[in-house]
């Protein structure tokens, strides 16, 4: 605090504090064990029902014999999502939020105690179903990505910008269903996206057929790799170690 | 006592400013800022362009850069929620020492 000012009776002090700065304190914190452990962690976010548990059943099926992978999952209620990840036998800790309607750094650094980070390659954060209060709150992740899937509308980027803004990934899931829609325009998402003002990537998904989010893998794999070395530079990179690329 | 409390907020800190307020009224309740008023003070939407160097005022779903065109813009101002400044009003016994000028 600084600039202490009598005025009449009363004392103003500018304090220019950010509002979440305790927050974002601890996501510096989470931030620093990912680190320390080497592990990649991605933010995951989209309306409910877009498909973001079916994303991550696909992905862990075309990923768990390379990388060791765990799970974080943000529900108001129930711990089906978690039941669903460990049905593909990779650690999920379940936060169940209440009636709150995002993660924040603290919820996730209390479910980091749960979580042994040591021989993590990549935790995914699946955040509470939501495109609002999401984007408020960093969690200490890398990455932030954000699903939109094709039954809804292709103006949400425009709707919903602060959290596109911060995606440095848009994935179109459900996106065999293009076929029957005929009111959603893939060119016309694109362009809402780039007016936010970023050259955010924009990949196709359709999660039921695992074939299909080979893009996704692509773009998973290539952050692991320009990560990695980044932040461990004593260990071999993860090419090195899975013998990828 | 607390007697007035200034926000700086921008449209895309994600927070809405008349929710903020309404909230206020409940959290203030009971403590010393029991009677502070809530002054919220709107920033623009400031953008940079990567490309050209041009800043602009712009709407929050409209970032790229009024003057080329450019998508690869930095926000300048607009996406803050800083507690700017806070208005106490001392009692009298406690005026001379507690100040610090």
């Amino acid at each position: 605090m600084h600039g202490d000012q009598r005025a009449g009776h009363g004392v103003v002090i500018d304090v220019l504090q950010d509002l979440l700065a305790a927050n974002d304190q601890v996501a510096v914190h989470n931030r620093e064990h990912f680190d320390e452990h080497g592990v990649l962690a991605i933010n995951l976010m989209s309306s409910p029902g877009a498909g973001k548990t079916a994303l991550l059943e696909a992905t862990i099926v075309a990923l768990r014999d390379r990388y060791r992978i765990a799970v974080i999952e943000g529900d108001l209620e129930t711990d089906n999502d978690a039941v669903r990840i460990r049905a593909h036998g990779v650690p999920a800790i379940q936060i169940t939020t209440g009636t709150a309607c995002h993660l924040d750094a603290h919820l996730v650094h209390r479910a980091l105690h749960d979580l042994p980070l040591a021989g993590l390659d990549l935790l995914f954060i699946e955040n509470v179903g939501n495109l609002v209060c999401p984007a408020s709150f960093d969690l200490g992740q890398h990455r932030n990505v954000t699903l939109l899937s094709v039954t809804e509308g292709d103006d949400k980027p425009a709707k919903y910008p602060v959290i596109f803004r911060a995606s440095d990934l848009v994935v179109l899931s459900k996106a065999d269903l293009l076929d029957v829609l005929d009111d959603f325009d893939p060119a016309r998402a694109a362009a809402a996206l780039r007016a936010l003002g970023r050259d955010t990537p924009m990949i196709r998904t359709a999660a039921r057929r695992a074939a299909t989010i080979g893009p996704w893998l692509e773009w998973l794999e290539q952050e692991l790799a320009v990560w990695r070395p980044v932040v461990r530079p004593g260990r071999p990179g993860i090419s090195a170690a899975v013998g990828v690329r | 006592m607390v007697e007035r409390i200034t926000i700086e907020m921008g449209p895309l800190c994600g927070i809405e400013p008349g929710l903020l307020a309404s909230a206020f009224a409940v959290a203030r309740a009971g403590g010393c800022a029991a009677e502070a008023a809530l002054l919220i003070e709107s920033t623009p939407v400031t953008i940079r362009c990567v490309s050209c160097g041009a800043q602009s005022n712009t709407k929050p779903n409209r970032l790229v850069c009024a003057v080329c065109g450019g998508f690869r813009t930095q926000i300048v101002a607009g996406d803050e929620l800083r507690l700017r400044r806070v208005e106490l009003r001392m009692r009298e016994s406690r005026l001379a020492p507690a100040v610090n000028e």
